[in-house]
């Protein structure tokens, strides 16, 4: 395959599955542009990392992967080091403004909420929220599918009380 | 209904914005990456550069050997400068495999873990330069006191090896100070995102 057919099939498999890569970028970032810087680095890893992906996984399993491993790992400048949740909690007009035309309000309440777990956490989430099969969450960090099955549980039930926590409140 | 359950279709349905087009994506590629370890890496190889010209920009770089051989350290003296240079050539050799070995295609916990041993590595080198700074100073120091003339003199005339010791010391801590700061804000920017890591690693274990 020349190397020009190959950049048109990934550019057509990214562009198509870009949603999972704005979802992590979502999840690990606070503000507009860097959801975009993120965005473009995984997008460049992905490329660099894509003759290695031989169909051995699913193209989303790898996807994961390559995306949470950048998320977890990117060296971001920390020069708004202000607690995020309590701002954001207090202040929702401004995370609007900054991640503009997020209309579903229970969808921009979950984000915000998950801007303020551990990275392992926000990457075991998406994977909940995601629906995946054990054995593919398993496969994505490298832990076993009973440890799999465990975490999803946790995670579920943090998910649970959060839920319980708005309503009451 | 179920509220997380309608939580979850929200989030398979959910639409963003921003779509890139194939044509916005190709111009995203072109880019360059931020990726720590990359920097690590290089920030050793213009390290290396700067020690090896590091005698040719300093104008009495080889004089300063004569002043140890007349405090008979020369031997000492060059062997310190050699296990520098080894030292740093161990590390970058290091520091090049764990680039190439670091690869986003693993398992989120092995990419951590070789994160980790990246960390681990910046950190001994720090060390262990600090550690022969440390040695090589307080030895010069320490035969100055023994053997040149000056400071032979002036501890005659003042009477005060208390005085001289103390801001010898002092002297000490100063450069090491210096130099250990220098590599924090150096090689520090880039292994802060690696810091919290450690924790989280212990997370996806338990």
């Amino acid at each position: 395959m020349s190397s020009q057919t190959n950049e048109t099939e990934f550019i057509n498999l990214l562009s198509s599955n870009q949603n999972l890569v704005h979802k992590i970028c979502r999840m690990y970032t606070n503000d507009k542009a860097a959801h975009d810087d993120l965005f473009q680095e995984i997008s460049i890893q992905l490329w660099r990392s894509f003759d290695r992906f031989e169909g051995k996984s699913k193209f989303s399993t790898w996807m994961y992967r390559v995306g949470l491993n950048t998320a977890i790992t990117l060296y971001r400048k920390e020069k708004k080091r202000i607690d995020r949740s309590v701002l954001n909690e207090n202040m929702p007009q401004i995370v609007l403004k900054e991640y503009n035309g997020e209309v579903d309000q229970q969808l921009a309440w979950l984000y915000r909420k998950i801007n303020s777990f551990s990275e392992v956490d926000k990457a075991l989430t998406l994977l909940y929220l995601e629906d995946k099969k054990y054995d593919e969450i398993a496969e994505t960090l490298g832990i076993s599918s009973v440890n799999a099955r465990v975490k999803m549980n946790r995670i579920k039930k943090r998910l649970k009380d959060m839920i319980n926590d708005r309503q009451d409140g | 209904m179920d509220e997380l359950k309608s939580l979850k279709e929200k989030w398979a349905n959910q639409t963003f914005d921003k779509q890139y087009s194939a044509e916005e994506l190709n111009q995203l590629l072109q880019k360059k990456s931020k990726s720590s370890i990359k920097w690590i890496f290089y920030l050793s190889v213009a390290e290396l550069i700067l020690y090896i010209s590091f005698p040719f920009l300093v104008p009495n770089y080889f004089e300063s050997f004569d002043y140890y051989k007349s405090l008979n350290l020369y031997e000492f003296s060059i062997s310190t400068t050699i296990v520098g240079y080894i030292l740093l050539i161990y590390f970058m050799i290091r520091f090049f495999k764990n680039y190439r070995r670091i690869s986003v295609t693993d398992s989120v916990k092995e990419h951590l873990s070789t994160i980790l041993n990246t960390r681990k590595a910046v950190n001994q080198y720090i060390y262990f330069n600090l550690g022969i700074l440390l040695i090589f100073l307080s030895v010069v120091m320490y035969y100055a006191l023994l053997y040149d003339q000056n400071l032979v003199a002036l501890q005659e005339e003042k009477n005060s090896l208390v005085m001289i010791l103390f801001v010898i010391g002092l002297l000490i801590s100063l450069i090491i100070g210096v130099f250990g700061l220098l590599y924090y804000f150096v090689y520090g920017r880039f292994l802060n995102p690696l810091k919290k890591n450690e924790k989280e690693l212990m997370n996806i274990n338990d």
